[in-house]
This record gives C-alpha cells, sequence and structure tokens, in this order.
C-alpha cells in the first residue's frame, strides 16, 4: 500500500491497534482485506467466533463496535479517520 | 405543514433510480433514500466512486450503471444517502440517519430493496472465512480487495461462474469450483433455450465467463451432492462428498452460492400480499405489469418483485415511475403510453433469456436435506434438528417453530434462516412450502435503538 498517497488513506484502530486503511472503503472490507482479522466478533448465544458473510446487510455478522456504539454493520459503514473499531464481544463478557 | 413529497423510492439500485427518475423527469417532487452513501444499489455499488472504475470488470456493466446514475442525477429527484428504513405504510415512512429518526410524507411509495443471495444452511458456514459469491463481488467494487486465496467457490446459480471468472481475472489461486447443480438442469434449460435465442449478447456473456474457468483449468467438480466448511475458529479446509467419493482442499476463502431471491422483509412488514414460485423457490410480493402492489399507491420493482437481473430491474423501475406520473394527472395516457412504449419492448426483450437462465441454475430439490446438528438460524443457534423436533411435537407453522425455538428472532430478523426454515418444516409435515406459512414481519425492519423510537413526535408513531 505505500503506493497509495497520504490524502486516500485514513488511521484507525481495530482492537487498539493502528492500521493505515483506504478512505472510504466499508469497515467490513478493512478488517477483511487489510486488517485481516481472523474474527470480528463472537456470537453472543453460541460463544462462536464470527466474520463478516454477506457484505451487503442482510446477515448481520459482521456487527463491531465502533466509536464505543455496538450493534454496527461494518459492512455499511465506510471507515473514517481515527475510527475506534472493536470486536463485539462484550455481549459475551456481560453474561 | 410538514412536506409530503409526491414520490419517495426506497433504495438506489437500478429500479429505483429509473423509477424516480421516470417520475422527476415528468415533473414530480421525487426522493430517493437509500442505505448506502452514493446510488448504484449492490450492482452498481460505488460505480460514481472515484477511482472506482477499475473495479468494474465488465465493460457493458459500466456503461450500462454510469447511464442509470447519470439519468437520475440530471432528473431532478432528490438523494438522500445513509439512511435506513425502518417502517414503511401508504402516505409515510419512517427512517433512521445518524442516530435520528424522522418522518417522512408522500403520496406514492415505490419499493426497490433489491435481491440478495439465497441463503442455505450447511456445516461450517457460521465460520470466518465462508463468505457470499456476491460479498466477494461488493468486496471487490467496495474496495477493490480479492478474498484470501486460495478460495473454494460451491453452490449453484449465476454468480458461480461470474465470482470464479474474477478470481481469474485478479490472478487469485482457486482450490476448487464444487458445481451442486442438478445434472438435469442442463437439459430441462434447452427447452427454454429458444426463446433466450433472442438474446445471444446475454447467452455470450455467460459462455464468455464459463469458457474463462474451461481455459484457466481450474478444478471444477460437477455432481456435488453436498460440501462442508471445516476450521476450529476460522474456515481451514472445505470437503465435498461427491459422485467419486470425498474430497477435501485446503482454503482460506469459501465463497458459497445458491441463487438469488428477492429481499422481501420490507414487503412483508407493509403487509403485501405474496405470491410462491415453486421453480425458484421463493415468495415474491403481487404486482401488476408496473410494479403496482396489493397496497393502495406502494409499486414494487426490480429484483424485489421477482429476480431478472439488472437490466430488467432498471425497465421496471421506469414503468413505475411512469405510472405514478400517469396516476398524479402529470401526463395523460396517451402520453404514459407513448412513454412505456420502448420500454415495454425491451423489458420484453431482457426476459427473453430469463426462462432459460432460471432453469439452468434452477435450484436442486434436496437443497434443504440439511443435517440435524446444523445451525439454521445463525443468530439464536438453531439446529435444523430443533427444527425437526418441534414440527414432530405439533408447530406446523413457521411463527409457531420461531417462538418455541427462537429460530428468525436474532439481529438479522430471519433473513438468514427464513427460507431455510420454511422448507425444513414443510419437508418434514409433506406439505407444500406456502403451506407452513412465512415468518411475520414487525417493524422496526431494520434494528434501531429505542430511544429513536422513542424520540419521534407522538403523532409521527406507529399506531
Amino acid at each position: 500500500m505505500n503506493t497509495e498517497s497520504n490524502q486516500n488513506m485514513v488511521n484507525v484502530t481495530f482492537e487498539g491497534e493502528p492500521h493505515r486503511v483506504p478512505r472510504g472503503i466499508s469497515v467490513a472490507a478493512a478488517l477483511l482485506g487489510h486488517v485481516h482479522a481472523d474474527h470480528t466478533s463472537i456470537n453472543p448465544v453460541t460463544g462462536e467466533k464470527r466474520g463478516p458473510h454477506c457484505l451487503m446487510g442482510v446477515c448481520f455478522e459482521c456487527l463491531v463496535e465502533i466509536n464505543g456504539r455496538p450493534n454496527q454493520q461494518a459492512c455499511l459503514i465506510p471507515v473514517e479517520e481515527g475510527m475506534v473499531i472493536k470486536k463485539q464481544t462484550q455481549l459475551m463478557e456481560s453474561c | 405543514m410538514q412536506h409530503q413529497w409526491d414520490l419517495v423510492v426506497v433504495g438506489a439500485g437500478p429500479s429505483g433510480l429509473n423509477a424516480a427518475s421516470a417520475a422527476a423527469e415528468n415533473g414530480l417532487e421525487v426522493l430517493l433514500v437509500d442505505e448506502q452513501e452514493m446510488p448504484g444499489g449492490q450492482i452498481y455499488r460505488k460505480l460514481p466512486a472515484e477511482n472506482a472504475e477499475h473495479r468494474f470488470l465488465q465493460a457493458e456493466d459500466r456503461k450500462n450503471g454510469t447511464a442509470v446514475i447519470q439519468r437520475f442525477y440530471l432528473s431532478g429527484a432528490q438523494y438522500q444517502p445513509n439512511t435506513t428504513v425502518w417502517f414503511a405504510e401508504p402516505g409515510r415512512i419512517l427512517c433512521s440517519r445518524d442516530g435520528e429518526s424522522q418522518e417522512i410524507k408522500a403520496q406514492y411509495l415505490v419499493v426497490a430493496t433489491g435481491a440478495m443471495e439465497r441463503p442455505v444452511p450447511f456445516k461450517g458456514w457460521t465460520l470466518p472465512g465462508v463468505l457470499g459469491a456476491g460479498a466477494a463481488d461488493i468486496l471487490h467494487k467496495d474496495a477493490g480487495i480479492p478474498p484470501q486465496g486460495p478460495v473454494v467457490i460451491a453452490g449453484n446459480g449465476p454468480l458461480i461462474p461470474l465470482a470464479a471468472s474474477h478470481l481469474i481475472e485478479q490472478g487469485v489461486e482457486i482450490a476448487a469450483i464444487l458445481d451442486t447443480a442438478p445434472m438435469q438442469n442442463k437439459f430441462t434449460s434447452m427447452l427454454s433455450l429458444p426463446p433466450a435465442l433472442r438474446d445471444i449478447p446475454f447467452l455470450l456473456k455467460g459462455a464468455q465467463m464459463m469458457a474463462k474457468v474451461l481455459l484457466s483449468k481450474t478444478k471444477t467438480i460437477t455432481g456435488v451432492k453436498s460440501f462442508a466448511a471445516l476450521g476450529e475458529d476460522k474456515l481451514e479446509k472445505v470437503s465435498a462428498v461427491t459422485e467419486k467419493g470425498p474430497l477435501e482442499f485446503e482454503a482460506a476463502t469459501l465463497l458459497v452460492h445458491n441463487g438469488v431471491i428477492p429481499r422481501t422483509h420490507f414487503s412483508r412488514m407493509m403487509g403485501m400480499d405474496h405470491a410462491w414460485d415453486n421453480r425458484q423457490r421463493y415468495w415474491y410480493p403481487k404486482t401488476d405489469k408496473v410494479g403496482h402492489t396489493s397496497l393502495e399507491r406502494v409499486y414494487v420493482v426490480g429484483d424485489t418483485a421477482f429476480v431478472h437481473g439488472a437490466q430488467a430491474s432498471a425497465l421496471k423501475g421506469s414503468l413505475a415511475g411512469i405510472d405514478v406520473a400517469l396516476q398524479l394527472k402529470m401526463i395523460d395516457a396517451t402520453e404514459a403510453a407513448r412513454q412505456s412504449k420502448p420500454v415495454k419492448r425491451e423489458l420484453t426483450k431482457a426476459l427473453a433469456p430469463r426462462g432459460f437462465a432460471d432453469a439452468f441454475f434452477a435450484p436442486a430439490k434436496d437443497l434443504y436435506a440439511v443435517e440435524d446438528d446444523t445451525l439454521v438460524c445463525r443468530c439464536e443457534g438453531v439446529t435444523a434438528g430443533e427444527i425437526r423436533q418441534a414440527v414432530s411435537e405439533g408447530c406446523h407453522e413457521v411463527n409457531d417453530i420461531k417462538t418455541r425455538t427462537r429460530c428468525g428472532m436474532g439481529p438479522c430478523q430471519g433473513r438468514m434462516c427464513g427460507p431455510a426454515l420454511a422448507e425444513i418444516a414443510a419437508m418434514g409435515l409433506d406439505r407444500p412450502v406456502p403451506q407452513v406459512g412465512s415468518l411475520n414481519i414487525r417493524p422496526p425492519v431494520r434494528p434501531i435503538p429505542f430511544k429513536e423510537i422513542c424520540s419521534l413526535a407522538p403523532e409521527h408513531k406507529i399506531q
């Protein structure tokens, strides 16, 4: 990604780790293609690890926490400068 | 006085865009609300974005999409992006944007919520790394990112050759294509070939994709009976049961596809009459020739009305837009007929090859012969066995089964399990699918925070 100029990239964090990702792509695309996250949430019922599946807002498997707001569909939200992204696992932790 | 639009369109794919354009070109005040940040829907996703052109591999798609979007920009219709519509009834919608909900009034509504990949459960389908074939297409259009290889593509439907040809162009390693299409499709589809010959470019497009796969010498296994995703916390391998015995492939990504079905949660929530198509095995809202539904002043267009593809969708949208202009007396019947005539002619042409394509990719009869321990409801963790148990204990209707098992009660609101739930129940009872009913879909049709509902003005609340 060295060829990308600064203005075409934004800084985000995922699980506290900084990442530079192309501006305008969806959070899910960033997590799959740039961050290479193994999973993005833990299903609160089964405890299984889950990741993006449909990428068009249907399956709700890509739910993550963005800037402190839980239940955000990563496939529908574009990345923005300074975005703080976390795996959605707090439902499991509070149970 | 709150503003009332002549027409509000929900969804900015080709059909929604053209419905808005056709109405606005005839002088109507039109608002198009859309979940995405720019028009195009899934098929033309991100087409208007800077530097997005190279992400459209088919020049023809790029050309068609650009034309539809340009027409919309010039039509005078207003566009409200990043908006989630969560309730609608004749005369108004309730929608959420930037964490706030509002009511929008409209004399007429056009619903253009598009289509989705048919969700079919199989062992391991919840593992990270298992994506829809359509998801790979979206990933490409959205971000220019290919899925991580090696990739296995599995299932039966039009997106299989599409996804495969894209991966080959991008140089991604394909471990195997597992083709589950019933063998008889090759023959039964021949009966529908003559009308399809009216659209040679369509057939050529399909043939070119298949030729690309053949020439690449990608391992393609036909007659696959079933497949499964294996791995501890993410996809590691894909196994398959074939006529020649079991097979296994290392894979980082499994792209699965079982055809495309209308997205009917919105039309269901509105309470429209729906019909069941026994060959394609999906529900669709009943419409007349211009897309008018069983609800007064409400239309459904595009693939939501029946899956006919992008070209037909765009044309169906135009017909609805023209009809709304006629109903609001902005044009007379003669003018409406004059505008509709070339659109109808094009639509007939666009529909000509559908019978062949639909038969060629017809779903297998045992598509939902899901094993008992396979998860059907991904959100609530309900297995096929639990559904069968509920059926054997006397639950004969899908909503009863939902109450008993929680199947369909999670965040996706039954979008991913609804079709399988009905098919498994129908199979267990040896009844046709329509006789086990369909899930009741209630507002909010997409999850929103309670505080947004509570903060609506009293006169805007749902009665």
